[in-house]
């Protein structure tokens, strides 16, 4: 524990060592996102002309593991010294208890309870929980406050960014696709109600995938869908009419009327199906039928933008054009599906921002604004921030200056 | 009788003291009464009391009435009843009408061809029970069969039959049309079609989307064209029709409760349908023909079946069904617990149990497929799949404003877990607003539909009361499974008795079916030839085969007649079913001596007897474990049931003798008892004769009190006895009211009764000793006519107020 030891503090008033991390723990994956100081912090210019005083340059971080193997996670952790900054802050939160067990950090997700005794134990540190529904909003906020260019609708195979005018931000329907799915309304700053939700999520097409396919991760699984044909599986319109539409209520002879209802009517197993066929119709179940249960919802309230977040997408394409393509339909083109690029970082975002919520976030949004380039990839459609390897630890995505 | 009008008169039979005694009273099929023109056919009486009332002419003989309740649209095309005849035997019941005119256009099989399943409805006007009354023909003759002028055309009566197959066994079904000649109108109807059979011509309504697909095969195998009725259509009109024709058609089911609900016809509309087959439509029905199709999704039946089929190699879709009620899927499902620890996410409402991610614990697992019990699994995807579609089900509800959700489709199949899943999404999400209700015919609604649109068999007239629901009572049932084969045969069913009896409770697997095309639905209409197949059927949809009774009238006098509820006793009640349970089985001894005894005491009477006795017990012992079983239990049904059963194993009346002997002896006193109450004063008279109503009802000789009381002396000491103990007030006392209508207060004379109608329902001392002193005296007060009206419980007992008792 002696590392914790090696931050140099600068005083209370002013912590520009700040290295703070906050922590989503998921069903499925565990969500880190952790700022450090930027190098050439002392040479901002930003920093005089805008005048704050305890701003600080540096960069969010974000990074992934899989629940199933938190000790990664908290090797990770250990091993950047993350909690550097805890021990700091520890300082201008509790100053008269400076001692390592009153240290904590901000932890959002199921697993922020579950998992409170193993980093007592790991890390000596503490997990300070945060409402999940909380985190997931007050991140979504930031993101679509703070970050340009953070949401985008895809449809067609066509990601098109969109601006988002802060002042029209309220409301809006925000889907949280983890392992389960919650639906949360949004109507301004911390004003939100869980309205819906659903457990056919990204665990049901993991865990339903493992067991049909035998992949070994989420992503290769995902991959696997991409070179599948689900209509080998699927009980498609035109299976049943004998390859018409059935027009009157306005199908198509594509148009899956009952996914796997094809494996009902061969003899064959499990064995006798491609991988990639049966990735790819879990796929388009699930996404179609999140896609559906969220139009219905944003209908029912009467939203027209529908977020959708969480780990399930991984800036999918086909992911997000089957959810695209059910809220198009459902709604006759009325509602509108968004992504966001930081889709898996919601809560942990939220979480991050729990530590000082007034002063904090204002400044970012202010000054993250000023470098779209740098924050955003810019308008590349083809990049995908998250597609890498799940167990690539330091996957940064955003910089946030912070004067 | 709180259900009736307020009229004295109509009150009379109304006292119900006799209700403790009522048990066998309501078997009494038939009074050996040969009083010709008292007994009367119940719907000409109706007709008749209608007609009078607005200033007929009654006449003592029934000659055929001239209007009838129900209503024949005009509009509709008619049958070419010229030179109808009752075809073969006039003795049976609702006999076959031959229409040798009518074009075979009258096809009686609708098929609905599903993506997974093949759904059959037809309908045949065969008769099985031929009966020996001997006045059936003056009664036929009465009803004027070949007289036009009563209904525009009449409705043949017959029998609605339920049959289902799974499509990829195409064949099967194809052989089961052919064995039974249903694609030329049915074997029952032999003459008629003959000229017209593999033509080519005949043209079966068809839907589904497999109407289009196999359409060349139907052509090429039986010679048929399948005329396509559009999906949507068919299950809507399907629909519509079960929950207006049928009572107790929908019922909640909450937490493993199911409750019957009685539909208001005229408050019906609108209401969303979900129909689950391979996929699920939604749809928003507004009216008759009026809907629209608002919604679906494509997880439904076909997922579930195609998912678990991959996941757990089960071989049906039934297979899988019942590996689910045996599976925890805990093992499976990430539940809210497992990601915040085993706490609870109060805060939104989220208890520990709550499943965040369906199949989400397999993902921490290092399993795999092979290490996960297939139970598990069927019940994740079970509970999954119904959930999902509960909650897009409430969410279009809610949309339309909708508080209605009526599930259908063969998903389902009267699953208890199924059905509690989808009605806790929508209460859940709805919180409690919206109802999911089911039906029992649920998988049937396309196949019901496309039936229906034929356009000349007039069922979409049909009135509740004119179907009658009867359920196989030959194949016995222990512990709410089948444990015996459907069999037709009388002698089949014996034999397998006797060895169910042998073997005891030994039979616990299921016995070999048909081959497994069929499974046997309601009417076990499955090929006589058994296959190896076994089979277990706990996802047996309990639908009985509806017997279509045109004749059958609802008793227009009732005043609420929509809600009017037959049944006094409710055997939803757990202890009140325990109690008629008892009853019931400790009664059955001595019932099937009687039955024997009716039947001579013959060898093969006892036989029969013995089939019955352990057919009945099983149904009993079912109905215990699953009160449900064959729709809304009521005593009155379990009654019937009781009754089925026995005629079933061919005993007519197991009371005849003991009614022959004792409406003897009360006819032997009758005259003495008329001297007696000539002398009295007007009012004693009156009260007299109300007591001796109330006296004679207890004679019931299926009560054992009145066998010891019969035994202890002739039957006018007992009545006497019997009449002295009736001291007012009775329970329902009306007397006061009634003596003032008939013998007015002070000076105010009475104007006398026009009409009165006597109900009755038993015999002996019952009606001649009771009824007939009281219409005698109806009639000396200027009552121009009296008319007993035979209350037979040959059909459930508002049927009974309306008609067709077998006896008349």
């Amino acid at each position: 524990m002696d590392h914790l030891r090696e931050i140099e503090t600068d005083g209370i008033s002013n912590p520009r060592e700040i290295s703070r991390l906050a922590i989503d723990i998921g069903g499925s994956l565990i969500k880190l996102v952790y700022f450090s100081r930027d190098s050439s912090d002392h040479e901002d210019p930003l920093n005089d002309s805008v005048g704050v005083s305890n701003g600080v340059n540096g960069r969010l971080h974000f990074a992934k593991f899989e629940t199933t193997k938190i000790n990664d996670c908290l090797k990770f952790i250990s091993a950047n010294k993350l909690l550097l900054g805890v021990k700091v802050n520890s300082g201008f939160q509790h100053q008269e208890n400076p001692t390592n067990d009153r240290s904590f950090i901000k932890a959002t997700g199921g697993g922020a309870y579950k998992f409170s005794d193993l980093f007592k134990e790991k890390l000596g540190i503490s997990l300070e929980k945060e409402d999940e529904m909380d985190c997931l909003v007050t991140g979504a906020d930031f993101l679509l406050k703070a970050v340009n260019h953070e949401a985008f609708t895809y449809l067609n195979g066509q990601k098109e960014f969109v601006q988002i005018d802060h002042n029209d931000l309220y409301p809006y329907l925000l889907v949280n696709i983890g392992s389960g799915v919650s639906m949360v309304k949004v109507d301004g700053d911390g004003k939100f109600e869980r309205v819906s939700g659903t457990s056919v999520g990204g665990g049901t097409f993991w865990g339903l995938g493992k067991l049909l396919t035998k992949c070994q991760s989420f992503d290769e699984l995902l991959e696997l869908s991409h070179r599948g044909n689900n209509r080998v599986v699927d009980m498609l319109v035109g299976d049943i009419y004998g390859g018409m539409d059935y027009s009157k209520i306005g199908l198509s002879s594509t148009a899956i009327a009952s996914s796997f209802g094809r494996a009902i009517s061969n003899n064959n197993e499990l064995d006798d199906y491609k991988p990639e066929d049966v990735s790819r119709s879990l796929l388009r179940m699930i996404s179609n039928n999140i896609g559906q249960i969220s139009y219905l919802n944003a209908l029912q309230f009467g939203l027209k933008r529908i977020f959708f977040g969480g780990f399930f997408i991984r800036g999918q394409s086909y992911t997000m054009d089957t959810i695209s393509v059910a809220v198009h339909f459902w709604s006759k083109g009325e509602a509108k599906a968004m992504f966001l690029r930081h889709e898996g970082f919601l809560g942990a975002l939220g979480a991050f921002m729990s530590y000082d919520r007034h002063s904090l976030d204002d400044l970012m949004i202010n000054q993250s604004v000023q470098i779209p380039v740098d924050a955003s990839c810019g308008t590349d459609t083809n990049y995908n921030p998250l597609e890498r390897d799940l167990n690539e630890t330091e996957s940064m995505q955003c910089s946030v200056y912070q004067a | 009788m709180a259900s009736l009008k307020e009229d004295p008169i109509l009150e009379i039979d109304g006292i119900k003291i006799k209700e403790e005694f009522e048990i066998d009273k309501l078997r009494e099929d038939c009074p050996a009464l040969e009083t010709e023109g008292t007994v009367i056919k119940g719907e000409s009486s109706i007709d008749k009391v209608r007609e009078e009332g607005s200033g007929g002419q009654g006449e003592r003989d029934m000659v055929p009435p001239t209007s009838n309740s129900i209503h024949r649209s005009g509009s509709r095309p008619q049958l070419d009843l010229s030179k109808a005849a009752i075809e073969g035997n006039f003795e049976e019941r609702d006999p076959t009408i031959l229409l040798p005119n009518q074009s075979d256009d009258i096809s009686h099989l609708a098929l609905d061809i599903g993506g997974s399943l093949i759904k059959l409805v037809y309908f045949s006007r065969h008769q099985d029970r031929p009966t020996n009354d001997k006045r059936k023909k003056t009664v036929k003759e009465r009803l004027g069969i070949s007289n036009g002028n009563r209904r525009s055309y009449p409705i043949l009566g017959g029998r609605l039959h339920f049959v289902k197959f799974e499509t990829s066994k195409i064949n099967e079904c194809l052989d089961f049309i052919s064995s039974k000649q249903l694609h030329r109108g049915g074997v029952d109807s032999h003459s008629w079609h003959s000229d017209i059979s593999s033509n080519g011509n005949a043209v079966i309504k068809a839907t589904g989307g497999g109407a289009y697909k196999y359409a060349d095969l139907f052509k090429e195998r039986l010679g048929v064209s399948l005329d396509k009725e559009d999906e949507m259509d068919c299950l809507v009109a399907g629909a519509n029709f079960l929950l207006k024709a049928i009572r107790h058609e929908a019922f909640t089911h909450m937490e493993g409760q199911k409750e019957f609900v009685q539909i208001d016809q005229n408050d019906l509309f609108p209401y969303l349908l979900v129909n689950i087959g391979s996929g699920v439509s939604m749809i928003k029905v507004d009216g008759d023909g009026k809907f629209e199709r608002v919604s679906g999704t494509n997880v439904g039946g076909g997922t579930y079946w195609g998912l678990g089929r991959l996941l757990t190699k089960c071989k049906s879709f039934d297979e899988l069904l019942e590996l689910s009620q045996k599976g925890d899927n805990r093992t499976i499902d990430m539940l809210v617990g497992d990601i915040y620890g085993g706490m609870d996410y109060n805060k939104i409402g989220l208890s520990a149990s709550t499943i965040a991610s369906s199949f989400g614990k397999t993902i921490s697992e290092k399993k795999e497929l092979t290490g996960y019990r297939p139970e598990d699994i069927s019940l994740s995807l079970l509970r999954m799949i119904s959930y999902n579609i509960g909650q897009i089900s409430y969410l279009n509800a809610l949309r339309f404003g909708l508080k209605r959700i009526f599930f259908g489709g063969f998903f389902i199949r009267g699953h208890a877990y199924t059905m509690d899943t989808i009605s806790f999404a929508v209460q859940f999400w709805s919180k409690g607003e919206a109802q999911a209700m089911f039906l029992r015919h649920e998988g049937f609604l396309g196949a019901l539909g496309a039936f229906m649109s034929y356009e000349k068999h007039g069922l979409d007239d049909l009135m509740v009361h004119q179907l009658v629901e009867r359920f196989p009572m030959g194949a016995p049932y222990t512990g709410g499974k089948i444990h015996g084969p459907p069999l037709g045969d009388l002698n089949e069913k014996i034999s397998w008795m006797e060895k169910f009896v042998q073997k005891g409770t030994e039979i616990t697997a299921p016995v070999p079916m048909a081959p497994s095309g069929t499974t046997g639905l309601g009417g076990f209409e499955v090929p006589s030839s058994k296959g190896g197949t076994l089979r277990s059927d706990a996802s047996a949809l309990n639908v009985g085969v509806l017997h279509l009774v045109p004749t059958l009238e609802v008793f227009p006098q009732l005043a609420d007649p929509k809600m009017y509820e037959p049944n006094t006793i409710d055997l939803a009640n757990h202890s009140e079913l325990e109690y008629w349970f008892t009853v019931l089985s400790e009664h059955l001894p001595d019932l099937v001596d009687k039955a024997v005894a009716s039947e001579g005491g013959t060898d093969d009477s006892k036989r029969r007897g013995d089939a019955f006795a352990r057919a009945f017990s099983a149904h009993l012992a079912r109905l215990m474990e699953e009160p449900a079983a064959y729709g809304k239990l009521g005593l009155a049904n379990l009654l019937e049931l009781r009754e089925e059963c026995l005629r079933e194993f061919q005993f007519v009346d197991a009371y005849r003798s003991i009614k022959q002997r004792e409406n003897e002896a009360s006819l032997a006193v009758l005259s003495d008892l008329l001297v007696e109450l000539d002398s009295m004063t007007e009012e004693t008279r009156l009260l007299t004769l109300i007591e001796g109503v109330l006296a004679a009802n207890i004679f019931d000789w299926g009560s054992r009190a009145c066998v010891e009381l019969y035994h202890k002396g002739t039957i006018i000491e007992i009545y006497r006895m019997s009449r002295n103990k009736m001291q007012r007030p009775w329970r329902v006392d009306d007397f006061d009211a009634f003596k003032e209508r008939m013998l007015g207060s002070g000076d105010k004379k009475p104007r006398p009764h026009k009409r009165a109608l006597l109900f009755v329902d038993n015999s002996g001392a019952d009606v001649i000793l009771g009824m007939l002193p009281l219409a005698r005296e109806l009639l000396r007060r200027g009552t121009e006519e009296s008319l007993p009206f035979h209350v037979a419980s040959e059909r459930r007992i508002l049927n009974n107020l309306c008609t067709n008792p077998p006896f008349c």
